[in-house]
């Protein structure tokens, strides 16, 4: 990807407050298995970064109609704002642009489908939402442990 | 990507710096720096070669005999000479897959072998109008730097393997085997590897996906622990496909065009073939590593069926380790007399605008096919791929010309003497040696030890390499396609360990009337080959097809595939290892009258860390057979069905416990390795397999890893039918002396069977001349109760608890 692609709008996707998340759950589980015990709740949201021309209304209805289950998933578009939300660390893995991204390759076709303008591209990440009391250090243990691979991912973590 | 509109400059085209005058230094320089992992005659071979024509070899002929002469396309290591020195005798073998596997074959003659380690898969008859096209695979390399992405396009490529058998075969099964360290690995991880854990998990998740995405069940398979595996994660992946015989035959005529359909080319995957010819390091190259699009291969598997059916095409082949390179110059080799290709690359279809010829030329881009059209038939295959929404292109067209010839935009970028890039390859020989490890000192009788029988069981049960694999197999959509027959779960509340699971294929096309199907089995056990790989090739085959039997399938027409996994073929022991094994496969195929239909090797199975250190695997051997189940309503399942039924054992059991689970528990050293006796073996297996064909048999199951005392508690609370075994009533040899060893013994060809009382006149009649006992009865109270030598209660454990101690350590260690 050159620098001067179209800034995308980022698709956020998570489930809906009440609905259990099975996959946070999960990897709470396995933060403690790697030696973390602070997590106390964990969120994991898939993130889509719909790249082109497409406006903010258009995003808003793929991602209803396409990225987001309407009974058990929530979806905004992200800002940096945010929701209101406890302090919390976000840490985002993303594929590397080297990598052809499937997922993101079907989505682009998806959207089309929809009849919406087709997307110049398609990234698709996973956002972490972790709560409890973590130093960088630990998150930084979590991010390599277990959510990415060098190899393959660009990673971020910050606290909001 | 849009802003950038260079025009795509041919790079590859102008001709690498002096290589006519390059000393053997400037050489492997080069030969290093730009990964091709030739060695210094095959690059003194390509330098000759080019001398000879008085010109310089283009950047993208270097990168075609790279591809083409890797250990990976090759099998270099298995078709070069050996001097093989076994004790004081030395020998000289020409070619060990010649000598060994495909002589075993070659020397049985089955009719119902239609092709045979020349297609991408082998193909046996599975009825009249159709074969079953079988290929396994490794994809350690990958898998060991990217678990997740390295799984899903293992299994992405072994099911093109299926897709480019004969015509195209149809995937009905996908089977799995893993050798990892255990999850719960508490050592140091070098940098540059992953934890176990992740491995298992990224890897499990990566199969799991691929295969349930494309529709495929993914129902057999198997996982060994060692902590061995840590650098070098083992993941073998295997695709059965149901094929018409009517379209195995595959043809490339000069004219015919070459087109490639599927996924697009991107710079993604450069030398994965030569990648994976090398060793890992902690700087391992990283281009080699991508994340599959199941989605796309769905699109394309299901175009290429309807392709086939409108014979819209004359070959075909997948396009795999080498790329475009290797899958064209494959084909070339069929068209005409002489064979021949040219390729106008800039046609092809990219991802990117940023890509160097060379790089398009050997890019291992996933989901892509290429395939000989004849050219009036080119319009009708287009509008079919629109139709399912796969895009393709023409790049040019086959010839007669014995040349490779490819050029972009006019320019020339390769141009080969076909014959000189398919057997010019220089044949090195190598030197190997066996020495069988010195035998220590046997442990005669174990009585001391029958206090700690239970104990045993229970640790045995509870160990990684026999605990329930649930956890990883509910992962997999096991019943997609609606023909699954036997699960790989058995038993009252599926839960309990099958043999193999019972295909049933015609539920993909629609043939109802018929209830034939067919079954796999896996044999491994690299712990017997620390002591004898010999032994090790000989058990797999055996546990291969003890496992078809037990199910009910056919082992009179059983198929075998092999797949080596070892360390350096430049080390003479390893080496000698790995023809031992070699040797043990065609010793067990003749015996058990069991051809080898297909192979693959993966070498270089060692790790160099920083300090400089080398780790190796044990030289791991899988053996996976196919069979047919005449009628999958006689499919038997391996629980015990109801009490009161009389229990036979099959076999002699005798004091076999070298690499058995009894010695890691008990840390003795020196046991003698299992050893198949094979005339035996086969007269039981195949009466057996018979009698279970015949439904004499309720229930069947072999014994294996923990021996009787295993199996028998896996039978029993699998069905939650309790047991009662008298160990004197056990067939044994003369160096059996202790009821431990009976419990433990891991002797192969033996199998634990309950018979129904109503059918035990017949069952004892069509097993006349088998070697075989009544050693119990099931029973109503849920124990498995063992009687020792002198009438007294061996061991006494409750069902439930002997299942919670199996099911017990994967859900605990990955949650």
């Amino acid at each position: 990807m050159s620098a001067t692609e179209t800034a995308g709008h980022i698709v956020e996707v998570g489930a809906k407050p009440g609905m259990s998340d099975t996959t946070g759950a999960a990897l709470i589980a396995q933060i403690q298995s790697i030696g973390v015990q602070a997590v106390q709740e964990a969120r994991v949201l898939a993130l889509y970064d719909l790249r082109g021309k497409l406006s903010a209304a258009q995003v808003t209805q793929a991602a209803k109609d396409l990225l987001a289950d309407p009974v058990t998933q929530d979806f905004r578009l992200e800002s940096r704002a945010g929701a209101f939300l406890p302090p919390h660390w976000r840490l985002e893995v993303w594929l590397k642009p080297s990598m052809t991204d499937s997922v993101g390759e079907s989505v682009k076709k998806a959207v089309r489908d929809l009849g919406l303008p087709e997307p110049s591209a398609v990234r698709t990440g996973q956002a972490y939402q972790l709560f409890g009391k973590l130093n960088k250090q630990q998150v930084d243990r979590i991010l390599e442990r277990l959510l990415s691979n060098p190899v393959i991912h660009r990673t971020s973590a910050e606290q909001r | 990507m849009s802003a950038l509109k260079t025009e795509a400059q041919p790079r590859g085209a102008h001709p690498q710096a002096a290589w006519s005058g390059a000393s053997a230094r400037d050489l492997a320089d080069m030969n290093a720096s730009h990964g091709w992992s030739l060695d210094a005659a095959e690059l003194a071979a390509v330098q000759a070669h080019f001398q000879k024509l008085k010109r310089e070899p283009t950047r993208a002929e270097v990168e075609t005999f790279a591809q083409t002469w890797s250990e990976h396309c090759k099998h270099k290591t298995f078709t070069s000479p050996i001097l093989y020195r076994d004790g004081k005798s030395t020998k000289r073998i020409k070619s060990l897959l010649a000598e060994t596997i495909v002589d075993a074959t070659a020397r049985l003659k089955k009719p119902w072998c239609l092709s045979v380690f020349a297609d991408n898969a082998g193909i046996v008859a599975f009825d009249k109008k159709w074969a079953l096209a079988y290929k396994a695979e490794t994809h350690n390399h990958p898998c060991a730097v990217e678990p997740y992405g390295g799984a899903e396009t293992g299994v992405g490529g072994v099911i093109r393997d299926v897709l480019g058998a004969g015509l195209g075969a149809k995937p009905v099964l996908n089977t799995d085997v893993f050798c990892f360290a255990p999850p719960d690995y508490e050592g140091p991880v070098s940098p540059g590897a992953l934890h176990p854990r992740r491995t298992l998990t990224s890897v499990v998740a990566g199969v799991r996906d691929y295969g349930n995405r494309m529709g495929i069940p993914t129902a057999a398979g198997g996982v060994w622990f060692d902590e061995a595996y840590r650098h070098n994660p083992l993941v073998f992946v295997g695709t059965v496909g149901l094929i018409p015989r009517s379209a195995i035959a595959k043809a490339v005529k000069p004219g015919d065009l070459i087109v490639a359909a599927g996924g697009r080319t991107g710079r993604d995957g450069l030398h994965g073939a030569t990648f994976s010819s090398a060793a890992l390091d902690d700087q391992a190259s990283v281009s080699a590593v991508q994340i599959g699009h199941a989605i796309n291969e769905k699109r394309l598997l299901d175009a290429l069926m309807r392709a086939r059916e409108l014979r819209l095409y004359r070959g075909l082949t997948d396009c795999g380790a080498g790329g475009f390179s290797s899958a064209v110059g494959e084909m070339a080799e069929l068209s005409g007399k002489r064979g021949g290709a040219r390729v106008r690359l800039e046609a092809a279809l990219f991802k990117t605008t940023e890509i160097a010829p060379w790089e398009a030329w050997v890019s291992e881009s996933q989901e892509r096919m290429v395939l000989a059209v004849p050219k009036d038939k080119l319009a009708a295959l287009a509008d079919l791929f629109a139709s399912e929404g796969v895009e393709h292109c023409v790049l040019g067209e086959f010839t007669d010309t014995g040349r490779l010839e490819v050029s972009w935009a006019g320019e020339a970028l390769v141009d080969l003497d076909l014959k000189f890039l398919h057997k010019g390859v220089p044949r090195r020989e190598r030197s190997a040696v066996w020495e069988a490890p010195k035998a220590g000192p046997l442990v005669t009788n174990r009585r001391n030890e029958r206090a700690r029988a239970g104990e045993a069981l229970r640790w045995c049960l509870g160990h990684l390499n026999v605990c329930s694999r649930e956890w990883i197999i509910r992962q997999y959509d096991h019943e997609v396609q609606g023909g699954t027959i036997l699960k790989p779960l058995q038993g009252l509340h599926h839960d309990g360990p099958g043999d193999a699971c019972v295909i049933w294929p015609q539920a993909v096309v629609g043939e109802e009337g018929s209830f034939r199907g067919f079954s796999v089995g896996h044999g491994m056990n690299p712990s017997y080959g620390r002591i004898d790989p010999y032994a090790m090739a000989q058990a797999a085959v055996d546990e291969a097809l003890s496992n078809l039997a037990c199910v009910g399938a056919d082992v009179s027409q059983a198929a075998l595939l092999d797949n080596f996994c070892w360390g350096d073929p430049e080390d003479p022991s390893e080496l000698g290892r790995l023809v031992r094994a070699a040797q043990g496969c065609r010793d067990a195929a003749l015996a058990f009258q069991a051809p080898f239909i297909s192979g693959k090797d993966s070498l270089n199975n060692t790790y160099t860390d920083a300090k400089g250190l080398k780790h190796s695997i044990p030289g791991t051997l899988l053996i996976s057979a196919l069979a047919p189940v005449p009628d999958v309503r006689q499919a038997v399942t391996m629980d015990f069905k109801t009490a009161n039924n009389p229990v036979y054992l099959v076999g002699w059991t005798s004091n076999e416990l070298g690499g058995s689970l009894w010695e890691a528990f008990a840390q003795e050293k020196g046991g003698a390795v299992p050893v198949v006796e094979p005339r035996s073996a086969k007269e039981a297996l195949w009466t057996l397999s018979s009698a279970i064909r015949a439904g004499l048999v309720m229930s069947a199951h072999d014994l294996r890893e923990g021996g009787l005392a295993v199996a028998a508690a896996e039978m029993a609370f699998s069905g939650e039918v309790g047991v009662q075994i008298d160990v004197d009533l056990v067939p044994r040899t003369r160096d059996v002396a202790d009821p431990v060893t009976i419990l433990f013994s891991e002797s192969p060809s033996r199998f634990l069977l309950e018979v129904s009382p109503d059918k035990e006149k017949a069952f004892l009649k069509a097993m006349k001349g088998v070697p075989m006992a009544r050693v119990g009865k099931t029973i109503a109270n849920p124990v498995l109760r063992v009687v020792g030598l002198d009438s007294r209660t061996l061991l006494e454990e409750r069902l439930n608890e002997l299942k919670a101690a199996w099911q017990a350590p994967l859900p605990r260690i990955l949650g």
